[in-house]
């Protein structure tokens, strides 16, 4: 199902959340919310950049760029964290390819959503290789004028912010006007510039007062699951002699996510559950399971009676304290310590940005010949998104 | 109707949950669930319960087989010891102690059959 998308307008110290509904393509924004303070829903978010910023971009793995004056933030759009112990860093240390004039400062910066971003700085830009980490010194920067040649004398002058809409269109912004750009062809819609306050245009920025200038605009990340097949091909029971006698069954978790461009779906997960009741030789026995960022194992619940507020369902996990690997192992964690080097946990083609969860289990019993073992559990499957970062 | 301890504890490197099944009849039924990272991680030498009740440690009437112990396998592995206390007269239990490979934890059970 596919989710709102949400677009950011900064100015200063406030912004606006603007949610596209993607099947009416009704744009809105909660006027009893917004404008809002920065510094009231952004948390993880610098005192420094609090009171305003002067770009953001998001980059194919789930990280938003904020920019102020030489410094920079990382956000994590999968769980609204910036490492404090690292940011607000240096533009000069983090982003080498940069041109000093750039790394002094950028107005503006853009995801192309074909591997390249563009920022711009006054009347220059400069293109960034995302795969490489790289701008042509021998190139940029570069007039505006020169390389977006349709660009009205305003607007070659320097824009202030500008975002792709992942829709094909990319919108540039400079004072209260703005441009409706065709990525696919290269070239500004005829019509344009236009003024933010035009009618049927963004009412709901006008609704809301914040017609512009701004200080940068950013559609964020999400993830939607574009398909999910749990359990894929699903083995019921095996039995087995050696090493061990062995009765077990296996399935496959496999589900895609989704962004609109230039994102990628970084914020979408797999989790799985468990519940249920177990028994050897007819007596009934625990499981202990870990749940992720738990620090005592829970017991499994069995399924609840009728009405209960609780599904018990609880994180499907093992402890760290005698895996295999010395930490705690869970389904679907892009964060997990171990990685994709857990090849029964797998995104692809990289664990940070994959759109693709590849999962394996093996439910069953190990034990002396002639022992009777009954497992009679449920097993959820859960698609989890991005974290968003205010209210709606 | 079991007497189940809120949560998992310790035995040296290994988290463990005793559970009293039955107590009645001159016996108590019980098992330890022990998380484990393999399902060749435990055998019965491996593991020593002693259950207290009326102020006596019980006697094992029924342990676990020789060899590994069974285990069942989710995400992660539980490995199972299974035993048969006599309790004669049948005292409510009081306290559980699990030892693994040298490792103790004690369970307050006086809580009885819930």
């Amino acid at each position: 199902m596919t989710r709102v998308r949400t677009a950011y307008f900064f100015r200063g110290r406030k912004y606006v959340r603007y949610d596209v509904d993607p099947v009416t393509g009704a744009e809105s924004v909660n006027l009893g919310v917004y404008p809002r303070d920065v510094g009231a829903a952004w948390t993880a978010m610098p005192e420094s950049f609090r009171t305003g910023i002067d770009a953001v971009v998001s980059w194919p793995d789930g990280f938003v760029y904020f920019f102020k004056g030489s410094k920079y933030v990382r956000w994590d759009a999968t769980n609204d964290t910036v490492d404090a112990a690292i940011y607000p860093r240096d533009i000069s240390d983090g982003w080498r390819a940069f041109p000093a004039s750039f790394a002094a400062g950028i107005d503006a910066a853009i995801n192309w959503g074909d591997g390249r971003v563009f920022f711009f700085k006054g009347a220059k830009y400069i293109r960034y290789d995302i795969a490489d980490d790289t701008v042509d010194p021998a190139i940029y920067p570069r007039d505006i004028s020169d390389g977006w040649s349709d660009f009205p004398a305003a607007f070659a002058a320097g824009v202030d912010a500008a975002v792709n809409w992942g829709n094909g269109s990319a919108y540039f912004f400079k004072g209260g006007q703005y441009l409706n750009y065709d990525i696919a062809g290269n070239s500004v819609r005829p019509g344009y510039p236009l003024p933010v306050t035009e009618p049927g245009k963004w009412p709901a920025l006008v609704a809301a007062g914040f017609a512009g200038p701004y200080d940068d605009v950013i559609e964020w990340p999400q993830a939607d699951v574009e398909s999910a097949t749990i359990p894929a091909n699903l083995v019921p029971c095996v039995k087995s002699s050696l090493p061990t006698v062995r009765c077990g069954g296996t399935f496959e978790m496999k589900a895609l996510f989704v962004d609109a461009n230039p994102s990628v779906p970084a914020c979408g997960e797999y989790r799985q559950y468990v519940r249920g009741t177990l028994e050897i030789d007819g007596r009934r026995v625990e499981f202990v399971l870990q749940e992720q960022g738990v620090a005592i194992p829970v017991v499994m619940r069995p399924r609840p009676g009728p009405g209960s507020a609780d599904d018990n369902f609880r994180e499907d996990g093992m402890t760290a304290s005698r895996s295999p690997h010395g930490v705690d192992m869970h389904y679907g964690h892009r964060d997990a310590i171990y990685g994709n080097r857990n090849l029964r946990d797998l995104y692809v083609p990289l664990r940070r940005s994959g759109a693709q969860y590849i999962g394996n289990d093996i439910p069953g019993f190990n034990g002396p010949a002639g022992t009777f073992v009954k497992v009679d559990v449920d097993f959820r499957g859960r698609s989890s998104t991005c974290a968003t970062v205010a209210p709606s | 109707m079991a007497i189940v301890p809120d949560s998992p504890q310790q035995a040296g490197e290994y988290w463990v949950l005793p559970s009293i099944e039955a107590a009645s009849g001159g016996e108590v039924r019980m098992h330890v669930a022990i998380a484990v990272g393999d399902v060749a991680d435990l055998s019965d030498v491996d593991v020593q319960v002693v259950v207290v009740a009326g102020g006596q440690s019980l006697a094992v009437a029924r342990g676990p087989v020789g060899g590994l112990l069974p285990t069942i396998q989710l995400n992660g592995i539980n490995a199972y010891a299974q035993y048969v206390f006599d309790n004669p007269g049948d005292p409510p239990p009081q306290t559980v102690q699990v030892t693994i490979r040298g490792g103790t934890t004690s369970f307050d059970v006086s809580g009885g059959i819930v």
